[in-house]
């Protein structure tokens, strides 16, 4: 937005502009006095400063909300690009080209040598589980991570943003509160931003789907924001804003970027697997399939058909493929064929 | 958001960004306008 803005009154705009200058301190006792009287004999004027003044502290209870920490994250990421760019061409011509190669290797030197002996070094890494393994990751500034079977993420933690890049499989989030650095989690192309606050995101076959136990979240379409104001299409578009989803609500993205919010979320379904149970609530089958191939060495092949959408409900322990075979063979039309030792063929009948 | 929230000063924003502390509060009076209307703009519908 700008002064060109239609929104924007001009009155509002020339006492934001003053108001800025009384905060950054370029202000005597005479401007001062100035304001006080044009104040008294401009009460229009007097409301649109008031305004100012009151936008101004009402960021105040926003600072630790997850839309501003993304904000906030983003500026001082766009800021350091800006510096090192500044410093880069700044001394563009003037070292030797070895002189700068041993800089650079220097600075990395340091860098590395900083990274390692910084108190989040130990917490950066990958992670990952196999068939039917759980795992807890007990971090650094307290956040926890539990993995569930067949799962990978990577750990990522800076000075002021803690990153987890969820690559495939499911995991709960129990974030510390730390309003300076925001907890940032990536499934796929979309990115989830919390302060404090806990939830499970899954991301498997391109599918995101994030479930809120407590507090609140923002996602972001990162796919969108790539795209920007001007992407390709019959008309310019604004980029995606920001879906917040707060305690006891679910989001899931297809694999086509369709996001849908569910306010009142099955959360016992969500996060059944934290007890080893799989609980399906009218789920497509070939999901299904692909969350009980994650606990066991016993794989079951869907063969390709209409099959894969019938839909089906019930709660399993985690591990038992053949308990979930014997299931869906009584409740739908399908054979089943034992065709190696761990794998089973299921067809339409 | 660096001078609400990170605190920073309009000149180290300026030399950060390479442009003049003037054109650093002239955004920033355009973002507390903007903030402004779009706070009042339920009120003036």
């Amino acid at each position: 937005m700008n002064a060109q803005d239609p929104k924007i009154l001009p009155l509002d705009q020339d006492a934001a502009e003053l108001f800025v200058r009384r905060l950054q301190g370029e202000w005597t006792a005479r401007d001062q006095a100035d304001l006080d009287a044009r104040r008294a004999r401009d009460p229009p004027f007097a409301e649109a400063f008031a305004r100012a003044e009151s936008s101004w502290a009402s960021l105040d209870d926003h600072s630790a909300s997850a839309e501003v920490m993304r904000h906030r994250e983003a500026a001082l990421a766009f800021a350091r690009r800006a510096n090192a760019q500044r410093w880069t061409h700044a001394h563009r011509g003037v070292r030797k080209p070895w002189g700068l190669v041993a800089a650079l290797a220097g600075i990395g030197i340091a860098i590395g040598i900083a990274w390692q002996l910084s108190p989040y070094a130990y917490v950066s890494g990958q992670y990952e589980t196999r068939l039917g393994e759980q795992r807890t990751l007990d971090l650094e500034d307290h956040s926890r991570i539990t993995l569930d079977a067949m799962t990978k993420v990577r750990v990522r933690f800076s000075k002021d943003v803690r990153t987890i890049s969820l690559i495939h499989g499911q995991a709960q989030f129990n974030v510390a509160h730390d309003p300076a650095r925001p907890f940032k989690v990536i499934a796929g192309d979309r990115e989830i931003v919390a302060v404090g606050t806990v939830f499970t995101v899954e991301y498997a076959d391109q599918q995101v789907r994030v479930a809120m136990l407590e507090g609140k979240v923002a996602v972001l379409d990162e796919s969108a924001q790539a795209r920007g104001p001007h992407a390709a299409s019959s008309a310019p578009s604004a980029p995606a804003r920001p879906i917040e989803l707060a305690a006891g609500e679910e989001m899931r993205v297809s694999a086509n970027g369709n996001a849908v919010v569910t306010p009142k979320a099955d959360l016992e379904a969500a996060t059944a697997w934290r007890d080893g149970k799989i609980i399906f609530r009218s789920e497509p089958l070939d999901e299904a399939i692909r969350r009980v191939n994650r606990y066991s060495r016993l794989q079951i092949d869907l063969q390709a058909g209409t099959l894969g959408s019938s839909r089906i409900s019930g709660v399993f322990e985690a591990g038992d493929t053949q308990g979930f075979v014997d299931a869906i063979e009584r409740y739908l039309p399908v054979t089943v064929d034992v065709t190696q030792a761990d794998r089973i063929q299921l067809r339409a009948r | 958001m660096l001078i609400r929230f990170e605190h920073m000063k309009a000149a180290t924003v300026a030399e950060m960004l390479g442009i003049s502390v003037s054109a650093v509060n002239k955004h920033l009076a355009s973002a507390v306008a903007a903030l402004t209307a779009d706070r009042d703009g339920g009120d003036r519908q």
